[in-house]
């Protein structure tokens, strides 16, 4: 299989890791490429640890094995970064991404990995959207990350979250959370 | 190449798909993980007017079967959906529904039994209930899981039998990707109305249904259901391929992946058969003569078709993807059936509860093949 890029999201039940990978597929797929997006749940309740994965390539993807060796990891919880191995099998030319007010100096050397991306994100989504849901501007920040892959264009995922939120959150909601997504956008 | 639309959707929003388009007049069913979004989309559908279905909520699994009875015998286009321990507590009614030839479609998102309890895939729901006169087809993706249920809804009002279609729970029910969808029309002419035989309704023509039969005719009318059940192979083979003239997507008996001029095979059901086709690309790239067969119908088992598909081969490993405690694993001993001995197998089981299969442990499969590394009893894949 050609160009498979492949994504691990870490975070607690409930905090919108599903909904990011969904909105990456399906803005992926959407633009003419390949993409599975798909849960692994633990226990069923709120706050448990869980990933989430996004598979992306340019030929139908026949592999429905979890995530191994991922190019990219999204950390939601930050502390999950005590409790799950988030670096497992992460391609060493590859980067973590990592919602924390912590500097990326200080998690790269507590991590021993130096390849480490942080972004404030709890604060920037508290300030944006009146709550602490950082999933979107986190989204955002993975679009500016893997742009240069071609994959996907920031408004093409503005433009699925708009379809998928508006039903759910409203349109002053949905609105926020297309803030959200330029302002983890531009953080990069 | 067809132009179609397509949508990125998850197994179970393709399941909920095929239930607006096929627009059944009822559907009753109970929620259980990983299920349960089946009906929250369809329910929406039907709060939003874009379906005609008249939706029974019921206390159990057991209820919604039961009511699904009494709308099919009515004469009623029904259709319903569960999961392992759900399936499990409508035991007593699935012989019901097939001994009646009542047409009813259920989508099985399959989910391991307890205990210990565990919400994750394996088969071991649906293998517990292999012998109850239900069609079984097993999907390996989300797009097979819309193609089959516009199939399995032509079939079962063709035979007046109930199929099941199987999809791997979270890989396949959760997993977003790719399906194309047929349009509303073109699905609508497909799937045609439901014309229902000797209906109860029809009260001009009273019919009885389950009435007492005793010895003197009880074996007769289970051979006559046999007989039926047997003769449906044909009838999915015409349907699938008048759907795949709408899709260009041919679905068979089973699949065949670089099986032909294959000496070393595996044989296994669903989503995981699909990554086993990436490690025989890789396999097959270092020139070894691997293949694959995936059944897509498993029940009725189509014992001469497999024999003859893979008479070449020389050894083959089966994958279950449940237990059959103090027996030969199911799908193992169906292929032994059709093999009659001849071929040297190796059965393995795999990816109970959830567990995950990665390419790793499918080479793992093929290597012990190759080296013709062949154990009496079934081998349990995963990492010790």
């Amino acid at each position: 299989m050609s160009n498979l890029f492949e994504i691990r999201i870490h975070a607690r039940a409930q905090q919108g890791a599903n909904t990011i990978a969904h909105f990456l597929a399906e803005a992926i797929i959407n633009s003419g490429k390949y993409a599975q997006a798909f849960p692994y749940y633990g226990p069923e309740r709120s706050g448990a640890p869980l990933m989430s994965f996004v598979r992306i390539s340019d030929e139908p993807i026949k592999i429905y094995s979890q995530v191994y060796n991922p190019n990219a990891v999204i950390v939601i919880d930050k502390t999950l970064l005590r409790t799950e191995d988030v670096l497992k099998g992460l391609d060493p030319k590859g980067f973590i991404l990592i919602n924390a007010k912590k500097s990326k100096k200080e998690i790269s050397r507590s991590l021993g990995y130096s390849n480490v991306k942080t972004i404030k994100a709890d604060e920037i989504s508290q300030k944006i959207l009146g709550i602490d849901i950082p999933n979107t501007v986190l989204l955002g920040a993975m679009i500016k990350l893997i742009e240069r892959y071609k994959f996907i264009t920031l408004d093409d995922i503005i433009k699925i979250t708009r379809q998928e939120f508006i039903k759910k959150l409203g349109k002053e909601m949905t609105e926020k959370n297309v803030e959200a997504i330029e302002a983890g956008y531009k953080n990069f | 190449m067809i132009k179609q639309n397509f949508k990125a959707i998850t197994g179970n929003q393709a399941a909920s798909e095929s239930m607006r388009q096929i627009n059944p007049d009822v559907v009753a069913a109970y929620p259980i993980t990983p299920q349960t979004s089946i009906m929250e989309t369809f329910a929406q559908f039907i709060a939003d007017g874009r379906v005609d279905t008249e939706l029974i909520r019921v206390e159990s699994e057991h209820s919604s079967l039961s009511a699904c009875v009494g709308s099919a015998a009515s004469g009623a286009r029904t259709i319903t959906a569960t999961s392992s321990v759900g399936l499990a507590l409508m035991w007593e009614v699935l012989g019901v529904v097939s001994g009646l030839r009542l047409p009813i479609v259920m989508h099985i998102v399959n989910r391991a039994l307890s205990a210990p309890i565990n919400i994750h895939c394996d088969h071991s729901d649906v293998m517990g209930a292999r012998d109850q006169g239900w069609i079984q087809l097993f999907c390996q993706n989300n797009q097979e899981v819309y193609d089959l249920s516009l199939i399995a809804q032509r079939l079962a009002e063709k035979a007046f039998l109930p199929v099941m279609v199987c999809q791997d729970g979270f890989t396949t029910s959760h997993g977003v990707e790719k399906t194309f969808i047929l349009s509303d029309e073109q699905v609508k002419k497909f799937t045609g109305e439901f014309k229902p035989d000797r209906p109860l309704l029809d009260t001009n023509n009273p019919t009885t249904y389950g009435p007492l039969s005793l010895p003197d005719s009880f074996t007769q009318i289970k051979k006559q259901q046999s007989d039926a059940f047997n003769n449906i192979k044909k009838e999915y083979l015409t349907i699938a391929a008048e759907l795949s003239e709408l899709s260009g997507r041919q679905y068979k008996l089973f699949e065949e992946y670089k099986l032909q001029d294959a000496d070393t095979a595996i044989i296994l059901l669903s989503s995981t058969a699909s990554t086993s086709k990436a490690v025989i690309d890789e396999l097959r790239s270092q020139g070894k003569k691997v293949g694959l067969l995936r059944p897509i119908m498993y029940r009725p088992f189509p014992y001469d078709e497999i024999a003859k598909a893979l008479s070449h081969v020389e050894t083959i490993a089966i994958l279950d993807r449940t237990i059959s405690f103090g027996a030969k694993p199911p799908l193992y001993s169906d292929i032994q059936v059709s093999l009659k001995n001849k071929t040297k197998l190796q059965s393995y089981i795999f990816g109970l509860g959830g567990h995950d299969t990665r390419t790793d442990d499918i080479k793992k499969v093929f290597i012990n093949l190759l080296e013709k590394k062949f154990l009496d009893e079934p081998q349990f894949l995963y990492e010790k």
